[in-house]
């Protein structure tokens, strides 16, 4: 398979194939930064928790300044791994509950308790309906997310496909994404 | 032609062996698959005064659940770790010739451990409840060495895992697969489906007129693959993995696609990988949650697919609905009813009301012919899962 | 009745998290589930935990919750008649 685009987040940074494209010194102030500098113009935005504003900010990415490519639609697939998933909404949400008289589980904390949910924000962003799956691990597995990627080339009717890590905990939050296209023979 | 003969050769074959299902109705798969044929559900109604309705659920009871479920690690392990690991030990029991060196763990989970976060009883590591670690736990205790995949998909994980259990096979990295979905009900998410308002005050009825949400289940399932062509240990029969997939709706994070696209994408899909067609199928274990909304779009999904005349079945009055545990459960289940040629009704249903007429049973149907079957599956994030198997 | 409308908007922006409005920018009759807001039925599920926790109103359900969040004014209505 062939590589499109990689985008990478971390320490506060935005870079498009290794290249910084946009940086701020505040951690909490980057996520909304970065959707300012993209132009997302995207008001779900502000709605999602952090894993998902970081994979639907590299997915942004990945679709921009490309107008050759079309990664909507049934042709794409979207697989991401992470180790820490939704842990932040799943302390937000305990804590909504936990104390009998302040017992107020919230709807939009709950919902984004699942780690999937970040790749159906992607699916959604960019109207993606093919393979999707959200695997989690330790430690990013290139290896086998590889695997999977080309084994969805060489045997199912995929031509690209959205493959990546995305991790939010308080030790700090982190995307690589990148686009793969099938290689013609 | 020549594809079809290559796909043949049995050493790229994937054949179920043995499984075991641990659920409120019965401590293996036998006596579960029996208690669904006597009409038996899990499900009891709760009055929790936190809450504004009923809760339906199908959970263990607690006695029994210390007694029966893996008592030996009653101090070091939670309840979801308990669960599977006890699921597997029996399924393994008659496996002795299976090299654990050579086999890989698939385990399905929505929220695994989570229960650690707002009650730490035994004072065990808190980062277990990450997925990866609480798989690593169970891969210890049953002695296989490779790191587990862990596939969170929502409710459409236990299905997901099949299909990846299936692929790492076909891949080459393992010649046996455990496949293990477990899901445990705690206060994390009850309380989150009554914020949702999803909760029936009465067990659910899938695709009935009067349904009005889901109840809730805990339970686990647990399969094991291997590479080639071989006989299911208890039903003296070959029962395979032809091919699966999960797609997305692209639609909306928590509410199913109103036009059922997405879920006839996914059967298509899967269809494809098997290389069969709709007419192939002899019966779907659907999802049937008992939402009004989820239960209309497989209705409007099984319409595109050409599938609304093919008998199929929602097993959630028997069991609730398991979350990680449901696609590996109802999919053992499924393979169970065409094995025995004869399939379960719905429990809860009496008169249907989908938007689309489809032949949701409310009465149980001897199976003429009985080879191949789907189970479906959809949940949170807009995703649809489909697994298709052979029987013969 | 305004003032509580006020403490209203202020209340939906900060817990639907609408990022970039302000009071001003919702009109008391304007519909609140038109496409201006963008809000979906999870937003109608937390303006349910919203009257519980600030006003300690329930609703009976969600169909009720259809006339009520109509509005900016038909909310404080509600509040009102409900107090």
């Amino acid at each position: 398979m062939r590589l499109i685009k990689a985008v990478h987040i971390e320490h506060s940074s935005l870079l498009v194939d290794g290249k910084q494209v946009y940086t701020h010194t505040d951690n909490t102030a980057f996520l909304k930064g970065a959707y300012t500098f993209l132009e997302m113009n995207y008001i779900k935005f502000f709605k999602m928790d952090a894993p998902c504003k970081l994979a639907t900010l590299a997915s942004t990415c990945l679709d921009q300044n490309t107008p050759d490519i079309d990664f909507s639609g049934d042709k794409t697939a979207v697989l991401l791994a992470t180790k820490s998933g939704c842990i932040e909404s799943d302390i937000k949400h305990v804590e909504s509950y936990r104390d009998p008289d302040q017992f107020f589980p919230s709807p939009a904390v709950f919902v984004y308790t699942l780690p999937n949910i970040m790749v159906g924000e992607i699916c959604i962003k960019h109207k993606i309906t093919g393979e999707s799956a959200c695997y989690m691990m330790e430690n990013y597995d290139l290896s086998m997310m590889t695997s999977l990627a080309n084994d969805l080339f060489a045997r199912e009717k995929y031509r690209y496909c959205v493959l990546g890590w995305v991790d939010s905990s308080k030790d700090g939050q982190e995307a690589h994404l990148a686009l793969y296209e099938k290689e013609i023979e | 032609m020549e594809a079809k003969v290559v796909e043949g050769l049995s050493e790229l074959q994937t054949s179920i062996v043995a499984d075991c299902i641990i659920s409120p109705i019965g401590v293996n798969t036998q006596e579960t698959v029996r208690s669904c044929f006597d009409g038996l559900s899990g499900i009891k109604i709760l009055d929790d005064e936190r809450y504004d309705q009923k809760t339906t659920l199908s959970s263990f009871d607690q006695n029994r659940f210390e007694e029966d479920i893996s008592p030996n690690l009653s101090i070091t392990h939670t309840r979801a770790e308990r669960l599977a690991i006890e699921a597997i030990r029996k399924m393994l029991a008659c496996q002795e010739d299976l090299d654990l060196e050579k086999t890989g763990l698939v385990i399905s989970t929505t929220k695994g451990n989570v229960d650690l976060l707002e009650n730490n009883p035994l004072r065990l590591d808190l980062s277990r409840v990450y997925l990866h670690a609480f798989a690593k736990t169970i891969a210890e205790s049953i002695g296989v060495r490779s790191t587990p995949v862990v596939i969170s998909n929502a409710c459409i994980s236990g299905v997901s895992a099949i299909v990846m259990g299936r692929k790492l096979i076909r891949l080459g990295q393992f010649e046996s697969v455990i496949v293990c979905g477990v899901d445990v009900l705690s206060d994390f998410i009850i309380s989150g489906f009554h914020a949702f308002k999803a909760i029936s005050p009465k067990p659910c009825r899938p695709y009935d007129a009067d349904r009005d949400g889901i109840s809730l289940g805990e339970g686990c399932g647990a399969i094991l693959l291997r590479k080639g062509s071989h006989e299911h240990v208890s039903l003296k029969k070959s029962v395979r993995v032809l091919g699966g997939s999960s797609t997305n709706d692209a639609n909306h994070i928590s509410g199913p696609s109103r036009d059922g696209s997405g879920l006839a994408l996914a059967v298509s899909k899967a269809l494809e990988s098997a290389e069969l067609t709709s007419d192939d199928i002899d019966y779907i274990s659907a999802h049937g949650t008992a939402t009004r909304y989820n239960d209309d779009m497989e209705s409007k999904a099984f319409t595109i697919s050409g599938l609304y005349n093919t008998p199929l079945n929602s097993l959630k009055g028997y069991f609730g609905h398991t979350l990680g545990a449901a696609g590996v459960i109802e999919s053992i289940l499924g393979y169970n009813q065409m094995s025995a040629k004869k399939i379960l009704p719905t429990h809860g249903l009496e008169n249907i009301g989908t938007e689309k007429p489809i032949k949701a049973l409310s009465r149980s149907l001897e199976l003429e012919w009985s080879k191949y079957f789907l189970k479906t599956i959809s949940g949170f994030g807009g995703f649809n899962g489909v697994a298709v198997f052979e029987i013969k | 009745m305004e003032e509580l409308k006020g403490k209203l908007k202020e209340e939906i922006i900060e817990i639907l998290n609408l990022e970039g409005m302000s009071p001003e920018d919702i009109g008391n009759d304007q519909t609140l589930f038109g496409p201006e807001l963008g809000l979906d039925s999870i937003d109608a599920l937390e303006l349910i935990v919203l009257l519980e926790k600030n006003y300690g109103l329930k609703l009976k359900s969600a169909e009720q919750g259809k006339e009520v969040f109509k509005s900016i004014d038909s909310m404080a209505q509600f509040i009102e008649a409900n107090k």
